[in-house]
């Protein structure tokens, strides 16, 4: 069973990757290229703040007893991340080559500085919190005993 | 491990940080203003008054500031709490280093001992206590920050710079005290490795890869060559044998290439394909380090080019060339994400009504791409227009202070008018997008 900075760390490179390939296709104009890695983005971002806020972080509230803190903080920035998400969505269905850089820029800039805060901070705790409670939390995320390292 | 420490409410207000990158580029403005006054002559000799002069308006007006305000802006979120007071202490650290330059600077132009003197008493306490405060405040973090000792480390250079720039001061204030011309190269060895390049070496570790999207540095690029470089530093100027020495410059020198050149294989390596401005300058800043390193031991061993004084070239490469290069490509980074941070704040704390949304510009907006770009082309014509002005005269010289001054002057409009952008913003408290 992978730990979970692995895990979730392993998570943030996939999304980064398939962000990059997004900008690609955008400057190649490939729009129906766009629209898939757009809506493959946009499920696997999601799909991973699901696994943070309905399985990581419960657990982890549960097992420090902080219920306002470094979670509550996440739960923030997820909210933010979605908004930003979605308004580059718009930007790319309205095939808007002006507007699609700079929020894609923003949403980049945005999503690395919380990627460094979970990776940096929370997951280290996450790991020493969560000794012993793998087995919960792999019931709770889709794939994370069955996945090794990626 | 302080928790607060994530939180974005802990992180200071804008004007904090900002007013100290907006300083920068009017230290640019004075330097290409004293080449203009000066006409030439300080690119004859890094001892003129004028070349000293100019080396000061950007180590301390630019490069010492902008990572003044840097730290503001980092060290409430390594130190885990939001420093009391910070918003105030900022604002006197901030004049003290603006009017602590301009002392020095004019002191050196005017050789007069008593503008030295003021300058000193301003400077040193300044530079030193924070320098201090920075060592002590990531010990106090016991984090395992990748970047955290590089930072310490920096810091203590910048503490042991400081000291010897105000030994050297004195020995422009007083007759009384010798004015040792051999200790300047310790000082500048200390300033431009100890405090700069080990910094740089320490934050790209954690930016290059992260915001640029390059491939991670290998391992022993980060502490391991921090510590190799801290030591070779130390043993130079400890051990006064030639031969050790020029051991010790040539080690340094093969650290410092095989670095830049790293980070320049990195940079070609980008996932991300756009174009990024960040990018370019830092690419600028790494080729200058290469070429600053070639001549710095070209003339250690005695080599000249048509009879010019080559350090002069040096001087050139490694800071307007390599540190202003890096740590302008980083205000256009850090500035746009800083003012549209700002104007999410209250939605990202979950603070407005739910239904209702805010328009923020995003962060191309925040400052122009083209604009940025415009920048970046005098800032290069600036550097090769300088070093043309060792070997020619007269008009290149007028042509070299004038691209650096519009370069400066452009970063300056690009900054204000990221900050204008923020004003206006923040007013307008609901808008409908």
């Amino acid at each position: 069973m992978p730990s979970v900075s692995e895990f979730f760390s392993a998570q943030h490179r996939a999304c980064d990757r398939v962000f990059e390939q997004l900008e690609d296709a955008v400057s190649q104009d490939d729009w129906s290229q766009a629209d898939v890695l757009y809506s493959r983005l946009r499920q696997d971002t999601l799909q991973h703040f699901v696994n943070e806020e309905e399985g990581l972080f419960p657990l982890f509230e549960e097992k420090t007893g902080m219920q306002a803190g470094p979670t509550q903080v996440m739960r923030g920035e997820h909210a933010e991340l979605r908004e930003l998400l979605q308004r580059m969505g718009d930007a790319v269905q309205a095939r808007d080559r002006d507007e699609i850089p700079g929020m894609a820029e923003t949403f980049f800039l945005f999503l690395q500085q919380h990627n460094i805060k979970e990776e940096q901070v929370l997951y280290p705790m996450a790991d020493q919190a969560l000794q012993g409670s793998l087995q919960a939390l792999s019931a709770r995320v889709p794939g994370f005993s069955a996945s090794d390292r990626e | 491990m302080n928790l607060a420490a994530l939180s974005l409410e802990k992180a200071p207000r804008l004007w904090t940080p900002v007013r100290f990158f907006i300083s920068a580029p009017v230290f640019g403005v004075i330097a290409a203003t004293i080449v203009f006054m000066d006409g030439g002559q300080l690119f004859q000799s890094r001892w003129s008054s004028a070349s000293l002069a100019v080396v000061h308006a950007f180590t301390l007006g630019y490069i010492a500031m902008v990572m003044l305000g840097a730290l503001f802006q980092m060290l409430p979120v390594v130190m885990g709490a939001a420093l009391p007071q910070a918003g105030r202490i900022a604002v006197v650290a901030h004049l003290v280093m603006t009017a602590g330059t301009l002392f020095l600077v004019v002191a050196f132009l005017l050789q007069e001992p008593a503008l030295f003197l003021v300058a000193i008493a301003l400077l040193v306490p300044l530079l030193v206590l924070f320098g201090a405060g920075v060592i002590v405040a990531i010990f106090r973090a016991g984090q395992t920050l990748t970047t955290g000792r590089s930072v310490q480390l920096a810091a203590l250079g910048l503490v042991v710079t400081v000291v010897m720039g105000a030994w050297l001061a004195s020995g422009h204030a007083f007759a009384a005290v010798p004015l040792d011309r051999s200790f300047t190269n310790d000082h500048a060895a200390w300033g431009f490795t100890g405090w700069i390049l080990v910094l740089v070496i320490g934050i790209s570790g954690q930016v290059v890869p992260m915001f640029l999207t390059t491939p991670q540095y290998p391992k022993y690029a980060g502490k391991g060559l921090v510590y190799m470089l801290v030591a070779l530093l130390c043993a130079g100027s400890l051990v006064p044998l030639r031969e050790f020495q020029q051991l010790v410059v040539v080690l340094t020198s093969v650290l410092m290439l095989a670095w830049a050149v790293l980070t320049l294989y990195l940079l070609g390596r980008r996932r991300r394909k756009r174009f990024d401005i960040t990018d370019r300058f830092w690419r600028v800043g790494m080729l200058c380090l290469v070429l600053g390193t070639g001549t710095n031991l070209y003339a250690y061993f005695g080599g000249t080019v048509a009879g010019a004084d080559i350090s002069v070239a040096t001087g050139i490469f490694l800071l307007p060339g390599f540190a202003v290069s890096v740590i302008n490509g980083m205000l256009y980074k850090i500035v746009p994400f800083l003012v549209w941070l700002n104007l999410r704040v209250p939605v990202v704390m979950g603070k407005l009504k739910p239904g209702r949304k805010y328009y923020t510009p995003n962060i191309h907006e925040v400052i122009d791409v083209q604009r940025m770009k415009l920048q970046f082309a005098f800032h290069v014509a600036g550097l090769l227009l300088l070093v043309a002005s060792i070997f020619l005269e007269g008009i290149t010289v007028y042509a070299a202070a004038t691209a650096v001054l519009v370069s400066s002057l452009l970063l300056l409009a690009n900054l204000c008018h990221a900050v204008r952008l923020y004003r206006k913003y923040a007013r307008q408290t609901i808008a409908v997008r």
